[in-house]
């Protein structure tokens, strides 16, 4: 699949040219539960505890590392 | 990994989830008194503001994980946050693993039986006699017990009596030492049959442009140590069951995050991460094999296995990925989606694109149907045999994790606010790999059978979080 590289790329550029302000009182949304960057950490963990032990990438979201020995 | 009987570590396993349930009605009795979540109100519940401060949260989980015809996992965990009215937090997460079942032991499939020597002991010194699956045998030959397994022809070979058990422990703290500064530090430890981890991480968190930027910096140091029973096998030393070479041998991870939280509108939240790891040590899988395959053509026997030699990897790896995630709010829905780049210098890059959609369903409940591609490229020195007939290169390995795949995440998230306290979650997601790129082709007799070690896994979710 070399061309989810080129896609990921673009949305980085896309997404860096397309900053805006947002006031302290616009921030309703962004505080929802269904808005965290962690809704459910436990869920997090685990998928990335399965793909740790399944493939050779690691990193990104997180720290580098699986603190276990299933790679 | 051992070959024991498993049997008490199943009685172990069943204990433990029944506990777990123990527990999780206690608390369920608990909460009896609790307001059911949004009788009167009009808004989901995951529309509303989490409490950020003074506050306790408690989650119990359990894990079903299940490899087709491979290893079995049950993982229960239980974590506890707590957040004080200044904003400081201090969480905690135990996860118990224990794992059985068979994995591919990286020798390639023949046309003929093939026989894997596990141990060689003097005669009555075997601690055991038959793996849980009865796929392991014990011969006493020339006054030595020879502990081996065996795979048909044509089949891919699997280690059978493959069992483990992991016990895990993370604490981490977080507080504000500026107005816009904060930091985090954590610890993690982990214990295996056979190896441990123990780790340490530290992070700094600025706030900028009126909290509508944070960035952070964090270091993370792991040290790891493999201590299989019978010792780690010298590099390509044949696989006869003698003891290891070494007792035991370390890796250390150096990990460095450098991220990027930044507000895009009021309903657009994108986050950016660089991460850098620095992998040196012992880094092959102290099980793992390559066939030494007969490579001289024209013979009858060309393709049949001569020997099986431990793999032998780099000891120094680097690795860069990129993550891009976003959180983008339609109303009540809401899409996450995120792609992450990833190279080693082991020859390796990887693309993955994952993407979930929040959609709420009455006042108390989410669903969250999700999808992820990922691809890899194979190391470089990844070979599904070791041709006979050539010098063994430096490095070899056969570990199906290093060959180039693509996998498909296909799964379905869901939480509900039982009571404004109680909330419980499940997910259920199915993993699948497939070869990528041309296929591999065993030589001579062996040419017809397909190398590739890759799996299916279903894994399974449930868990209940209580907020006090």
């Amino acid at each position: 699949m070399p061309y989810l590289k080129w896609f990921i790329a673009t949305l980085i550029v896309a997404q860096l040219m397309a900053c805006t302000t947002v006031k302290p009182w616009e921030r309703d949304v962004l505080a929802r539960r269904s808005m965290s960057l962690e809704k459910n950490p436990m869920f997090l963990s685990m998928d990335d505890h399965v793909y740790f032990s399944k493939e050779a990438a690691a990193g990104g979201r997180t720290f580098d590392g699986g603190g276990c020995g299933c790679n | 990994m051992q070959l024991k009987d498993n049997k008490g570590m199943m009685e172990a396993v069943v204990l433990l989830t029944a506990n777990l349930l123990n527990s999780t009605a206690v608390l369920a009795q608990d909460i009896n008194s609790a307001k059911i979540y949004d009788v009167e109100d009009d808004v989901n519940f995951y529309d509303e503001a989490a409490p950020s401060e003074d506050v306790l949260s408690v989650d119990v989980a359990v894990v079903n994980y299940e490899e087709k015809g491979r290893v079995k996992a049950v993982e229960p965990m239980v974590a506890v946050k707590y957040v004080n009215s200044e904003g400081t937090a201090f969480t905690a997460k135990y996860t118990y693993d224990t794992l059985t079942g068979a994995t591919p032991n990286g020798a390639a499939p023949s046309a003929r039986l093939q026989n894997f020597i596990v141990s060689s002991v003097p005669a009555g010194s075997t601690v055991t006699s038959t793996s849980a699956s009865g796929r392991t045998i014990t011969r006493t030959i020339n006054g030595n017990d020879i502990v081996a397994y065996e795979t048909q022809p044509g089949e891919l070979p699997l280690a059978y009596g493959f069992k483990d058990e992991r016990h895990s422990l993370d604490l981490g703290f977080s507080t504000d030492i500026l107005e816009n500064t904060r930091i985090a530090l954590g610890t993690t430890i982990s214990r295996e049959t056979d190896y441990s981890t123990n780790g340490v991480r530290a992070s700094v968190i600025q706030s900028l442009n009126n909290e509508l930027t944070t960035l952070s910096l964090g270091v993370s140091l792991e040290s790891n140590t493999s201590k299989p029973e019978n010792g780690i096998p010298a590099a390509f030393s044949r696989m006869d069951g003698s003891q290891g070479a070494f007792e035991s041998l370390d890796k250390d991870v150096t990990s460095v995050n450098v991220g990027l939280t930044q507000v895009m509108s009021r309903d657009w939240l994108l986050s950016v991460n660089y991460n850098y790891g620095n992998v040196s040590g012992y880094q092959s899988d102290p099980y793992r094999i390559v066939s030494l395959l007969h490579s001289w053509e024209g013979f009858e026997w060309t393709g049949y296995p001569m020997e099986y030699l431990f793999e032998n990897r780099p000891e120094e790896r680097v690795r860069h990925s990129v993550y891009l995630g976003n959180k983008i709010a339609f109303d009540s829905y809401v899409l996450d989606i995120s792609g992450r780049y990833y190279t080693d210098d082991w020859g390796i890059d990887s693309q993955t694109l994952e993407a979930s959609l929040h959609i709420p369903v009455w006042k108390s409940i989410y669903i969250e149907p999700l999808a992820r591609i990922y691809h890899q490229s194979a190391a470089d020195f990844f070979t599904y045999y070791l041709p006979a007939s050539e010098e063994l290169p430096e490095y070899a390995s056969a570990d199906s994790r290093l060959d180039s795949f693509d996998a498909v995440t296909l799964g379905l998230r869901t939480g509900m606010a039982v009571t404004d306290q109680l909330e419980a979650y499940m997910m259920a997601e199915y993993y699948h790999q497939q070869k990528s790129g041309e296929k591999g082709v065993l030589p001579g007799i062996s040419a017809s059978y397909d190398p590739y070690a890759g799996t299916d896994a279903a894994v399974a979710m449930i868990g209940l979080r209580y907020t006090f």
